[in-house]
């Protein structure tokens, strides 16, 4: 079934319009529109369920306040992501200080596609495996493989040297490959 | 390696990039439940106008109230300043009759019956109806009016056989006789010669009444004069006479050039009092417009616990206090001998310094995406030319960054002082209510290369309203009645936070040296 894009958007509007108003039950709406995808970013940058819930929960708050500000010239989705995930920084940043890992052992994964590990594991594993990273491994991780932000900009957001969010990041990295590594081998 | 930690990168982000999770489904009823608390802040925030509204006129009240409770207290002593000179100004209870001027024959026939009795009766209504009224209760005019003359009672009608029949007489009368005047007739025609009554009658203006004197004769005038002087009803230095003769008897009435010739009556002993003796009363009022360097700090606490960035004690040690000062002028109103009550309007500026630190922008409270900059007592927001266009997260550095808070304060104390020569020792305690009148951040800003100083005039988080304890010992030095020199070192304490919705609650204290000069009004 095809879906008219324009409709589609007229809807979207519409419903932003009347949560603007106060309307409780389009508010509503709105979050079931959005929770799935929503909840699965602030997973990531959490450490459990809980943590995510109570960010999810900022962050929609702060998006029925802030929607007037919404310009309406980008995604909507894009928009409420990046409230998400600016919550999840402020999360950390009121939650955790930066701890730097050390004595990381590198393994080498066994050449196989990408396609096949996500089939051998699972969206759950791959997720258990980025909620296990530290704190400050796993931020710098989200931010710069979902967000595609720079080390540049991921070490001002975080008030760290760009230095650190590299050295960071290459653990974080490191840390997963012997975690994915360690799943294929219990998978056999 | 390296090409396995690339898979990495591209493995997560393939996996869980379009992930999606459902959440406990009583998360929504938590945000509901968030959202009307929100709506509930903005409906209070709405009404904050009112409260101040509400503050005001409670002293306004206050004020009112204290006056009309001086008001009576002088009316009180005034009143029995005056039963202490009751034998020397009362009324004679005996009828007094006054011989109006003519022949010496009719000087003698002819006669003022005051009938003191009616007199103080009527003054007792006067009394009680300017009781009533408060307005022109000193002011009475006296008037010999010769065209009033069906106001004047004939001294040998009315003269009283006994004490009673005047207050009769005078009490039949009381409702007709309108006016607060003392008025006396000539009855130039009578072979027998007129006699006079003077009444005092319920006052009205005075420029619509002709006003005569009694005669020009000058010892019946003298008479006259002394009669009134007795009574002390007319203050007769200020009677100008001129002469005018009406019908070439002798008996002259002239008009009175006089102008609001007062009449305080102050209670029912029907005592007069002049003007002067109110004049020299001692007021309970005193001024002291003052000027106070404070020394000042705060406590902070914790608004949320889990609050590690803005954390108070973080923030203490990022802040320190510059010179604050308090002026203003405060008024005192002494209820006795000791205890003395307080209040005034005082301006106090409190400024604190911020070090350098990194800011992060977020969305302020109208959803634009701003500059965050958190301090003890608010947070503000700020957007530089160089980052109009921020997004979420992107920093700054802020150089040292001043915040300033100016608050109008309507102190309410009590003070007991014991006066010792020309020092006067009190203690004072009391509460201050204070209200914002100016929170402001101001910093410099650089991102690169670009500096960019920046102010911001809303602090958000900032309540506009909040209390403080005051406690004070303090000295007076007398120059003379009226000046005193006055220290009284204070401590104003919080009695709540000055924030809410902040990171931290503040609670601003402060030690000021008051210095200021006590005048008597």
């Amino acid at each position: 079934m095809l879906v008219n894009p324009i409709n589609t958007l007229d809807k979207e509007t519409e419903l932003i319009q009347s949560c603007i108003d106060g309307d409780r039950y389009s508010q509503s709406q709105l979050y079931e529109l959005f929770i799935p995808k929503m909840f699965a970013v602030c997973l990531r940058y959490s450490k459990n369920r809980e943590d995510a819930e109570e960010i999810v929960q900022e962050g929609f708050v702060q998006v029925f306040k802030s929607l007037r500000s919404f310009k309406k010239e980008g995604s909507f989705e894009a928009w409420i992501r990046k409230i998400m995930v600016y919550c999840c920084i402020k999360h950390f940043r009121s939650k955790a200080k930066m701890h730097p890992v050390v004595n990381i052992e590198s393994i080498n994964l066994e050449e196989i596609g990408n396609e096949d590990i996500i089939a051998r594991l699972g969206k759950k594993e791959l997720l258990k495996m980025v909620q296990a990273l530290p704190p400050a491994y796993r931020m710098i991780f989200n931010l710069y493989v979902f967000e595609r932000m720079k080390h540049r900009e991921i070490a001002e957001q975080l008030g760290i040297s760009e230095g650190t969010s590299k050295s960071n990041f290459f653990d974080a990295k490191i840390s997963l490959q012997r975690a994915v590594a360690n799943s294929l081998k219990i998978a056999k | 390696m390296d090409e396995d930690l690339h898979n990495i990168e591209d493995l997560f982000r393939n996996g869980l990039e379009d992930n999606e999770e459902l959440p406990s489904p009583k998360l929504w009823n938590s945000i509901d439940n968030m959202l009307d608390k929100d709506n509930l802040i903005s409906i209070t925030k709405k009404y904050s106008s009112l409260k101040k509204v509400a503050v005001l006129l409670l002293f306004l009240l206050l004020g009112l109230g204290i006056y009309e409770l001086s008001y009576r207290h002088t009316t009180e002593a005034v009143a029995k300043r005056n039963n202490s000179k009751s034998n020397t100004e009362t009324i004679n209870k005996d009828n007094i009759t006054a011989l109006l001027p003519g022949s010496q024959s009719q000087k003698k026939a002819d006669s003022i019956n005051i009938s003191n009795t009616a007199i103080k009766d009527q003054l007792v209504l006067n009394s009680v109806s300017n009781t009533l009224s408060q307005k022109d209760s000193y002011n009475k005019n006296i008037l010999v009016d010769n065209a009033l003359a069906d106001k004047i009672i004939p001294g040998n009608k009315s003269k009283p056989d006994n004490k009673n029949e005047p207050e009769n007489n005078v009490n039949s009368n009381a409702n007709a006789v309108a006016d607060n005047n003392i008025t006396s007739k000539n009855k130039q025609g009578k072979s027998t010669g007129p006699s006079y009554k003077i009444q005092i009658q319920n006052s009205t203006p005075v420029g619509a009444q002709q006003q005569t004197a009694l005669n020009n004769d000058p010892e019946l005038n003298n008479q006259q004069t002394q009669l009134l002087k007795r009574l002390n009803i007319i203050p007769v230095d200020k009677i100008r006479m001129q002469l005018k003769d009406s019908a070439g008897t002798g008996k002259l009435l002239q008009p009175i050039a006089v102008n609001k010739i007062s009449l305080p009556i102050e209670s029912k002993n029907i005592v007069a009092v002049n003007t002067k003796n109110k004049g020299s009363k001692p007021s309970r009022f005193s001024v002291t417009p003052f000027y106070s360097p404070d020394i000042a700090w705060y406590r902070l606490q914790e608004d949320k616990p889990d609050n590690q960035i803005d954390n108070s004690a973080e923030i203490a040690e990022s802040e320190q206090h510059e010179f604050s000062s308090t002026v203003g002028a405060l008024v005192d109103y002494n209820l006795n001998k000791h205890w003395i009550l307080q209040s005034g309007l005082t301006y106090s500026n409190t400024s604190i310094i911020v070090l350098p630190k990194i800011i992060f922008a977020q969305s302020d409270n109208a959803g634009s995406i701003k500059y965050r900059i958190n301090t003890s007592s608010g947070y503000g927001y700020v957007l530089p030319s160089f980052s109009s266009n921020p997004i979420i997260g992107d920093s700054l550095y802020a150089f040292t960054t001043t915040h300033t808070l100016n608050y109008i304060n309507v102190p309410l104390a009590i003070k007991y002082t014991i006066t010792k020569g020309k020092f006067s020792f009190n203690a004072m305690a009391g509460f201050s209510t204070n209200i914002l009148t100016v929170g402001k951040i101001e910093t410099t800003l650089k991102k690169g290369f670009n500096n960019e100083s920046q102010v911001v005039d809303k602090l958000y988080g900032l309540k506009n309203i909040y209390f403080s304890g005051l406690v004070g010992l303090g000295l007076d030095y007398k120059f003379n009645k009226k000046m005193a020199f006055s220290f009284v070192p204070t401590l104003r304490f919080a009695l709540n936070s000055i924030n809410k919705d902040a990171p931290v609650k503040s609670y601003p204290n402060t030690f000021g040296l008051v210095l200021g000069l006590k005048i008597g009004i």
